[in-house]
């Protein structure tokens, strides 16, 4: 019995430390009341395993259903897009090496996702990340 | 400061559970040895279990619910199991083109145990071994694609060391889960059972 009451406080425990909407108050934090409309999403890249950059195909949507937004070569290891919030993107970086192929997908929905302090909504304008690098 | 009152809490709660756990063996009025053969009557109970089975390269948390019973001391649960963070792997589509995805991946199962008990001790607590397996249906979820690449049944067998207490029960053992191609396929099984209207008879 003395199991089950402490497995049961400790399940108890932690609901309530992931309830967000349980609002404690910090006057000193700051709180963008207003909610996005636009958010950014990064492109994390590896380095090309050749010289030739690498190509990158943007979606709306999934990416092998969605529809392509943008599609460009680059070099870098990071790029940015400004998009709508509420809807669901996805990305591929497509590398070369030799004669194989390897196209690395990410995708997630862009919500503008919120805390609360002193019983207001807090939104949060912290980019999503795609993370299109090749795994070591 | 929310965040570390957090880590205290979860701390002094792992540590009262091993607490509770090793009081109950240094109580023991003495050890002795059982037939693993001797359950012949039935003791069912309504139970609840949680689970992890890990390697080094996966991590799988799972949760269920079933029938245990401590008589003929066997266990037969509906699981849901899962990884819960997204792991990249790679598939072969052709020859030479490689696609790189985000996958989590799910186990939906029944997990059939038997157990044979040989030691014992303060007349209701129990150290033996275990044997059973997951028969169920295993598939991934992929970020920035619809299609599902990874679905299909399968079995997983495991065996290992079991040590029952008056209402529950720690598994520790080893569990081959054949799931992928990219799934490192031998683990380690920890399960925590936990079984209730179990009286002194």
């Amino acid at each position: 019995m003395k199991y089950l009451i402490v497995l049961i406080i400790a399940f108890f425990g932690l609901l309530m430390s992931c309830d967000k909407t349980s609002s404690s108050c910090d006057e000193d934090k700051v709180c963008y009341t207003a909610k996005p409309d636009s958010l950014y999403i990064e492109l994390q890249l590896s380095n090309s395993p050749t010289d030739e950059p690498v190509q990158v195909n943007f979606y709306i949507g999934n990416s092998d259903d969605g529809e392509l937004y943008y599609s460009f070569e680059t070099n870098n290891t990071t790029e940015y897009f400004l998009m709508p919030v509420n809807q669901k993107y996805s990305a591929e970086a497509v590398y070369q090496y030799a004669d194989i192929t390897t196209v690395a997908v990410d995708g997630d929905r862009l919500e503008a996702d919120y805390f609360m302090n002193c019983d207001q909504k807090c939104y949060k304008w912290d980019d999503l990340v795609f993370d299109l690098k090749l795994k070591d | 400061m929310q965040e570390y009152f957090f880590q205290i809490r979860s701390k002094i709660i792992v540590v009262l559970i091993i607490c509770l756990s090793f009081s109950k063996l240094s109580n023991a009025q003495g050890i002795y040895t059982i037939s693993p053969f001797a359950s012949n009557y039935f003791d069912p109970h309504f139970g609840i279990q949680a689970e992890s089975y890990f390697n080094l390269n996966d991590f799988y948390v799972s949760f269920g619910v079933g029938l245990e019973d401590t008589g003929f001391d066997y266990t037969a649960s509906f699981n849901v199991g899962f990884r819960p963070y997204f792991k990249k792997v790679l598939i072969e589509k052709e020859e030479n083109l490689y696609y790189q995805y985000h996958e989590k991946t799910f186990l939906i199962s029944i997990d059939l145990e038997k157990r044979f008990y040989f030691l014992e001790y303060n007349g209701q607590n129990r150290i033996g071994i275990y044997t059973g397996g997951k028969f169920g249906y295993f598939f991934g979820n992929y970020r920035g694609v619809s299609e599902n690449f990874t679905k299909k049944f399968l079995i997983a067998p495991g065996a290992g060391l079991s040590w029952e207490f008056k209402n529950a029960r720690m598994n520790l053992g080893y569990l081959l889960l054949n799931g992928s191609e990219e799934l490192a396929p031998h683990m380690i099984q920890f399960k925590l059972n936990l079984f209730f209207n179990k009286n002194d008879n």
